[in-house]
């Protein structure tokens, strides 16, 4: 070899050796620095002969990236995970709030005390007092079952807005990938940029299931749950929201509000493919948890269905009775009042009979047999139901309530024991995620092998641990 | 390696008053595996199963303690128990998730090293052995 190649051998190498010195500083100046992953720069022999004219020495190879892009889809998964438990947990918390399952306030304080009323008046019938306490605690009953009502709806009303608010996010989130693909299309792509897409990927998949893929030419394919397009290339593709109900699914229930839809930018639906994310608890909550309460297009929901029974059995009974003997008798009027003809409004209208006074409530039952109080004496009877017609689904009205109270405290208290999981197992796969970056697949083959068996010893550990959980359990009951 | 609480035995045949706080120092053992298990090294996964034995050993002679006692008594144990369960159902979902996580990992990076097989699952990767024979 002359002196000329082996010189320029040497210049090559140290030409080689900052190249990668570069990415290593570039690795340290971005150590904390959100999406960054480590660049690693292969160091190549190059061939020697020194016969011939190849000088030997070493060249860097193309700048690749250790990002595995398998552990960062695992933690956009977590992460969208996550978004979907902690609005279904912030949601079911707030609702637990309004459901309060002890009898002292709410629905089941007011609808106690009318049925204590209705027991104290079936003791002195004639009595304008007891009479008017009726009337008093009927009107709790109404005023607790329209607070309740506008509950729901103030809840649904703003979760129909967070949905809204959480497509325009995922729509603005799209659009900086757009621009990032655009300039990686333009200028190439470089870590800086590398870092900023990973970012925003991230925060993309807290509101929904993404899937990206990063193409050769180094921009990002951004899908909603791996089949709705949000970026491609330089083309993005808006969601939008839709509250009106499917055109195959018409409303089954008159008056009730439509469910909401995400839809694509060709207007197909694509609610279903929203799956996980803060998007997907949003849409969870707006067209499953609150309709099974306050209903909708296709349901009338719990509450309503409890107004409406309770109004209907009252007003039932105190018609069938008499005001007075006569002659002629004079039939008992209506206690309650509500919009007929729309199921999913009765709790928001449930009014008290501003005609009746407290004189008009009718006590007699005119049989056969013939009793004085005895509607009083039925009404009172409600608390401790004797016959399906006093029940809803085969439950007291306390019991209806205290389960719808139950199912959502139950609901919220598993949201919220799931979450504080689910952050630690996003916190696993982000410590994951820098594990395996860079590693190779030997090493990484290696470490499968170490993992499983302390896999197994673990698992059969926590198996062992359970079981004695579970027979200590039983052991105490 | 750093040993977790110790929990002391209770004596068969006789209620332990302090059986409540026995649960609870299990629970904290069980917290300990489960945050070691969100950092899944070989090193954190041997510290997890040896807080995990320490757990079993300890519920065990908590069972004994129970036996010999008056059972009807310790039903406030119940909470804290259905509480010790939870945690332990959160280890397994933290290990599972790592397990899944690597044999996720290895199907896909076999499948890019080593190919796919006839009926269409991932090649084994190989690991790279050499022998090198000098004359």
């Amino acid at each position: 070899m002359g002196l000329f190649s082996a010189l320029n051998s040497s210049a090559g190498a140290l030409d080689a050796y900052q190249r990668v010195l570069d990415a290593i500083q570039n690795n340290v100046a971005n150590a904390s620095t959100p999406g960054y992953a480590r660049q690693t720069l292969p160091l190549i022999a190059l061939p020697a002969d020194s016969r011939g004219d190849l000088p030997g020495g070493v060249t860097t190879g193309q700048m690749q990236s250790a990002r595995d892009q398998f552990a960062e889809q695992n933690v956009r998964q977590q992460f969208s995970a996550l978004g979907t438990l902690e609005q279904s947990s912030q949601s079911l918390s707030n609702l637990e709030l309004n459901f309060n399952v002890s009898s002292d306030s709410g629905v089941p304080g007011a609808l106690n005390q009318l049925l204590q009323n209705f027991s104290a008046w079936s003791v002195t019938p004639a009595d304008g007092s007891s009479r008017q306490s009726v009337l008093d605690s009927a009107q709790q009953v109404a005023q607790s079952f329209q607070q309740a009502a506008a509950n729901l709806a103030k809840a649904s009303s703003d979760t129909g807005q967070q949905i809204q608010q959480t497509v325009a996010q995922i729509n603005s989130l799209a659009s900086q990938l757009q621009a990032d693909n655009q300039q990686a299309i333009s200028n190439g792509s470089n870590p800086g940029l590398d870092a900023q897409i990973n970012s925003t990927i991230e925060q993309l998949s807290e509101y929904a299931d993404i899937t990206a893929t990063t193409e050769p030419n180094g921009t990002v394919t951004v899908l909603l749950g791996g089949q709705t397009p949000l970026v491609i290339g330089t083309d993005q593709y808006n969601l939008s929201v839709s509250f009106t109900t499917p055109p195959g699914a018409p409303a089954t229930v008159a008056g009730g509000a439509a469910p909401a839809r995400i839809i694509d930018a060709q207007g197909n639906d694509v609610t279903t493919h929203v799956s996980q994310g803060q998007l997907a608890g949003e849409l969870n909550t707006y067209n499953n948890v609150l309709p099974s309460l306050g209903g909708n297009a296709y349901q009338q929901g719990d509450l309503n269905l409890m107004a409406q029974s309770v109004a209907d059995r009252i007003n039932q009974i105190l018609t069938s009775g008499n005001i007075s003997d006569g002659p002629p008798p004079v039939p008992g009027v209506p206690l309650f009042t509500y919009t007929a003809g729309s199921p999913t409004s009765v709790a928001r209208t449930l009014a008290v009979n501003n005609a009746i006074t407290p004189a008009q409530l009718a006590a007699i039952a005119p049989g056969p047999p013939y009793v004085s109080n005895g509607t009083a004496l039925q009404l009172a009877a409600l608390a401790s139901p004797q016959s399906p017609a006093d029940e809803i689904n085969g439950l007291s009205y306390a019991q209806f309530y205290g389960n719808m109270a139950a199912g959502i405290g139950t609901q919220s208290q598993t949201a919220q024991s799931q979450l504080t999981v689910q952050q630690q197992t996003l916190a696993q796969a982000r410590n994951l995620r820098s594990q395996s970056s860079g590693v190779s697949l030997n090493d990484e083959a290696a470490q499968l092998i170490q993992f499983q068996s302390a896999y197994d010893a673990n698992s059969k550990m926590v198996t062992v641990l359970d079981q004695l959980t579970l027979a200590t359990i039983n052991m105490i009951q | 390696m750093a040993r977790g609480k110790h929990i002391p035995a209770g004596g068969a045949g006789r209620l332990d008053p302090n059986a409540a706080a026995r649960v609870r120092e299990l629970h904290a053992l069980v917290q300990e595996a489960r945050t070691l298990l969100t950092n899944p090294t070989s090193e954190s996964l041997d510290a997890c199963r040896s807080r995990l034995e320490e757990a079993v050993n300890a519920l065990g002679s908590l069972q004994s303690s129970l036996r010999g006692g008056d059972l009807s008594r310790d039903r406030a144990l119940a909470a804290p128990l259905g509480a010790l369960r939870s945690e332990i159902a959160g280890v397994q979902i933290l290990l599972d998730g790592a397990a899944a996580f690597y044999t996720g990992w290895m199907r896909l990076a076999s499948s890019l090293a080593s190919g796919y097989t006839a009926d269409g699952s991932p090649a084994p990767a190989e690991t790279a052995c050499r022998l090198l024979v000098e004359a």
